[in-house]
């Protein structure tokens, strides 16, 4: 179905309508929340968070830019928001993370039978991850959306509502600050 | 090129952002280079972990989950939709608010406690004064009651 057919549909608050956006773009937002948040279960609340949003505001979009664009807008914020409020709390999830850590590891590898290969992929995980989200958030941005949307540079701009040519730029560093760090990992391991 | 021109540029190597010039030199540099192709081996496998990891499948009960917090959102109103948007303002003035109206109390309580205890003070006094003039008027009228009386048996 069309975007703008759908659209316009769930302005006249067609639930049906804003069923079939949800299955068109859930495979978007779920997977944009999870290149911030590393976690299925985080990506999967933020993402509902990014449709019942969508469905609130629906009447300020004004069509300037695609619908999929504004999804990945939304996302990213939302997904930043909920990184900057687990911040403040880290000191109260910390307990709680250190008894699920084991569990999610499983969850995470299924495929991995070996204790031994689980370790060594979830500490690649984490160093990998680690080293994107110290990146600053511009670039963290960029990167993410590069590497798990796999978008185009003007794509990307689009979202960001930046230049290409920044894009670009932001891109090259975003790549050279994570080859440092990952590089510096691998040497001291 | 050396290794640490070639450890530069291992990502773009990677990502195909190099000119082919480059390439084919950090090529030949890799086949030689031991230390570098254990570098160029991690960081792929760390760049293809991404690709693997990304969240392709699609979860059935994701949209039943979404429709239901969907149908059970209560209708827009315009103003509870100004309160959520200033909701971090409003908490911040609310609290501003409260802890001005603590301090108040707290000043007016204390300040009240202490007149009450003035005042008691000073109405005790005042008790305690009244009665030495009643005391001092009765000694007064005994003395007068004493002066008449012998003055009776006198016969005057």
């Amino acid at each position: 179905m069309e975007d703008t057919y759908l659209l316009e549909q769930i302005r006249l608050n067609n639930h049906k309508a804003f069923q079939d956006m949800v299955m068109k773009y859930q495979g978007l937002v779920i997977n944009t929340c999870y290149g911030f948040l590393h976690n299925k279960s985080d990506a999967q609340d933020i993402a509902q968070e990014v449709f019942i949003e969508v469905f609130r505001s629906i009447s300020k979009f004004r069509n300037e830019s695609k619908l999929s664009t504004w999804l990945y807008r939304i996302s990213v914020n939302k997904s930043l928001n909920f990184i900057r409020d687990n911040k403040k709390n880290s000191w109260f999830q910390s307990l709680d993370l250190l008894f699920e850590k084991e569990k999610s590891s499983k969850e995470k590898f299924p495929d991995s039978e070996n204790p031994q290969e689980i370790m060594e992929k979830e500490e690649k995980s984490q160093t990998v991850y680690k080293a994107i989200d110290e990146l600053p958030q511009n670039q963290k941005i960029a990167f993410t959306l590069y590497k798990f949307e796999n978008l185009s540079y003007k794509e990307i701009a689009e979202v960001m509502d930046i230049s290409i040519s920044s894009i670009e730029s932001l891109l090259f560093r975003a790549k050279k600050n994570l080859q440092v760090k990952l590089i510096n990992y691998y040497k001291k391991n | 090129m050396n290794c640490g021109e070639v450890q530069n540029k291992l990502i773009f190597f990677i990502e195909g952002d190099l000119h082919s010039n480059y390439s084919i030199l950090i090529k030949e540099h890799i086949e030689k280079c031991r230390d570098c192709k254990y570098l160029l081996d991690q960081l792929k496998a760390s760049l293809e972990f991404i690709e693997k990891d990304k969240q392709t499948e699609t979860n059935p009960f994701f949209v039943t989950r979404v429709m239901a917090s969907v149908n059970s959102e209560p209708k827009q109103i315009p103003l509870i939709n100004w309160l959520r948007k200033k909701q971090y303002s409003i908490q911040v003035s609310l609290y501003s608010l409260l802890i001005v109206a603590a301090i108040a109390l707290g000043h007016y309580l204390g300040k009240d406690k202490v007149t009450v205890e003035m005042e008691a003070v000073l109405q005790e006094k005042e008790i305690s004064d009244n009665q030495l003039v009643a005391e001092s008027y009765q000694f007064q009228i005994n003395d007068e009651d004493v002066y008449i009386i012998k003055a009776d048996e006198n016969g005057e």
